[in-house]
């Protein structure tokens, strides 16, 4: 699960994909603002088959809520 | 088939300026069935006529007039849409004050949000029904906006209760009381810790933007929503005066959808904050560089801009392609809510895109500076706005000082909050805490803030003060800190942060090396920002090796602390290079 997330991260961001883990911030360690977690949820979306809705997108913080949300939506 | 634009605004300004937010709802139903409002259900547009719209304003308005909530708060917590801007209007056209809530706000920030503002009544989308059921003991009513109401009084039956009312002529709609001193809404501009005030508007200050906008500043025939309806920016640039003078707004369902969205519905105008015009940007470079045709594109640029400086403007057929990725119709993009970066605007503007800058605060309702294609100065922000008087106070050799503003659009003052009031105010004048100067034509630059409120580039204002009594109250062993706003180079890029300096407790750490120290601060932090909203997080922490300076009366000099951190911070990405 987390191999197939840190993958589509890591087509979105440039970063060593040896250095993402649970704990990696969205916004402080990838740099992403706004805007752009908006562009990587449509990615893990389409990805895992799963929804992620705005409000929750707006709470998530690290790498690791991605992942349980995931955990918990997916099929 | 609407009516001509520029013949109906026209009309619409040979009747005045407004006088008050129904005298507005009351006008626009002149557009009869022209459509103000379009929204996105699945692959379909619904289109919203002015007779409708100004029919259910009144409709709800009659119901909340019934069931006594005349004079009352009413909170309003939702996503953008069709029927966000009816219960605006219903609420403000005289039956109380609107209370716009933030939707990217924690549960707890909107509970205490709910409680601060003493709203009797809340307007909710089915995303927030929990919020509302969690604060029933102080909320009188709970109104579901969307879905199966599920107990909650649902939208529909509260229309059809004012319908009823008014076909039984009941005409209370028309004989509510409103004063242009009646406060039509309560803005919290961020949080809820006594360093973030809720900005009460009154009659007078929305409609003297408005009346200003309809009057001086050249809009296109449609809009599309983007920004959250409860910013002042959004609302009060876009929203009202758009629907006053008949463009057409289009909302944008989801942050996700924009791309689509602008293709979908060939917008020519959006009001948007810098953080837009940056990806915006970002986007087209990235998009020509894959193609590329990056190089090709800068050579069409720089003959473009040659032939414009001899009056000729080819730009939107040399990059007609780009502009096709952004549905063919955009020109105007409306830029404001934070400082713009230069690069973003020249970019955009020599591919075809006209973009005008502002300078306001929810406090203005909100501008009080705009360039405009007409007016329009590079590196100001614009000239006082028709209706804002400039004040440059206490001037240096340079004759920058402290920005203060007077006028119609001046708030007067924060709801339940005298104390903050009267410290923002001095003989008449609000006074901003941005520092700038008034060029020898007119023009506002602005050079810095006086006031600690760092403003992201998304437009989200962030309160040092309440990110700092957060951390105090959860991390057991900081004995003093400042929260500041910072740079960090992310991928190449510099991205504006928010940074803390902690001074700690050594005798906490007894035999932990300085890294050690800062490992167990930044994850005691990291555990914090889990419970901010993500605009809020805190993505930089510095430990302080000494206390911090102090006045005489013990209160930190926050400059120092800024500038001494700047240093180390520039210092230490130097030697990581």
């Amino acid at each position: 699960m987390l191999e197939r997330l840190i993958a589509v991260v890591g087509e979105y961001v440039p970063v060593d994909r040896q250095k993402i883990d649970y704990n990696t911030s969205l916004r402080m360690d990838l740099g992403l603002n706004s805007l752009d977690l908006v562009n990587l949820a449509v990615s893990v979306e389409n990805e895992f088959g799963i929804e992620i809705s705005d409000r929750k997108l707006a709470m998530m913080k690290t790498v690791g809520d991605l992942v349980r949300h995931i955990e918990t939506t997916a099929e | 088939m609407r009516s001509d634009f520029s013949v109906q605004r026209k009309s619409m300004l040979a009747l005045g300026p407004l006088s008050d937010l129904r005298e507005m709802v009351n006008r626009i139903e002149v557009y009869g069935t022209d459509t103000v409002i379009v929204e996105k259900k699945d692959t379909q547009k619904i289109h919203y006529s002015a007779e409708k719209l100004c029919d259910d304003v009144r409709s709800l308005s009659t119901a909340l007039a019934e069931m006594g909530f005349c004079g009352c708060n009413i909170a309003l917590l939702a996503e953008n849409s069709y029927r966000w801007i009816v219960a605006f209007l219903a609420i403000t056209c005289g039956v109380g004050t609107a209370v716009p809530l933030d939707k990217e706000l924690t549960e707890n920030e909107l509970d205490d949000l709910l409680c601060k503002s003493n709203a009797a009544a809340l307007f909710c989308s089915s995303t927030f029904y929990e919020t509302g059921l969690r604060n029933q003991t102080q909320l009188r009513a709970l109104f579901a906006m969307d879905g199966e109401a599920n107990g909650l009084i649902g939208w529909d039956e509260l229309l059809t209760r004012g319908k009823l009312l008014r076909n039984q002529d009941d005409r209370r709609f028309s004989e509510f009381a409103i004063a242009p001193e009646d406060i039509a809404a309560v803005i919290f501009t961020s949080g809820t810790t006594g360093a973030n005030k809720g900005v009460q508007l009154t009659q007078k200050n929305f409609v003297s933007n408005i009346n200003a906008i309809a009057e001086h500043v050249p809009v296109e025939e449609s809009t599309i929503s983007v920004l959250p309806m409860n910013h002042i920016y959004e609302l009060n640039c876009n929203i009202l005066p758009m629907l006053y003078i008949h463009t057409v707004i289009c909302i944008n369902d989801r942050m996700r959808n924009l791309m689509r969205n602008f293709r979908f519905f060939k917008p020519k105008m959006a009001v948007v904050v810098p953080l837009f015009l940056e990806s915006f940007y970002n986007h087209i470079r990235q998009g020509l560089r894959k193609d590329g045709i990056d190089k090709k594109t800068d050579r069409a640029v720089a003959l473009s801009n040659k032939l414009l400086e001899t009056g000729i403007d080819i730009r939107r057929s040399l990059f007609k392609d780009i502009h096709a990725y952004f549905g063919d119709e955009l020109k105007l993009l409306i830029c404001g809510g934070a400082p713009a970066n230069a690069k973003y605007i020249k970019g955009l503007t020599e591919l075809g895109f006209d973009i005008y800058v502002g300078y306001g605060l929810t406090e203005a309702s909100p501008i009080a500076a705009l360039n405009t294609s007409t007016r329009h100065h590079p590196d100001s922000v614009g000239k006082s706005f028709f209706n804002t008087d400039i004040h440059i106070h206490a001037p240096n050799e340079e004759g920058e000082g402290e920005v203060w503003l007077r006028g119609e659009n001046i708030t007067p003052g924060y709801y339940n909050d005298p104390a903050a009031t009267a410290d923002s105010f001095e003989d008449g004048w609000f006074k901003t805490g941005d520092i700038g100067k008034v060029t020898n034509d007119g023009h506002l630059v602005l050079t810095g803030r006086k006031k600690n409120l760092i403003i992201l580039d998304n437009g989200k204002n962030v309160h040092p003060e309440e990110i700092e009594s957060i951390l105090r109250s959860r991390i057991p062993y900081v004995r003093e800190i400042v929260v500041m706003e910072s740079e960090k180079e992310i991928f190449g890029v510099l991205q504006k942060i928010i940074a803390a300096v902690l001074y700690v407790d050594a005798s906490d750490f007894e035999g932990m090396t300085e890294s050690e120290i800062e490992t167990k601060a930044r994850a005691d932090v990291m555990a914090v920002n889990a419970d901010l909203p993500g605009y809020k997080a805190v993505s930089h922490v510095m430990i302080a090796q000494h206390g911090f300076q102090k006045t005489s009366t013990q209160k930190i000099l926050r400059s120092k602390v800024i500038e001494e951190y700047t240093v180390i911070r520039d210092r230490k990405g130097e030697d990581d290079a």
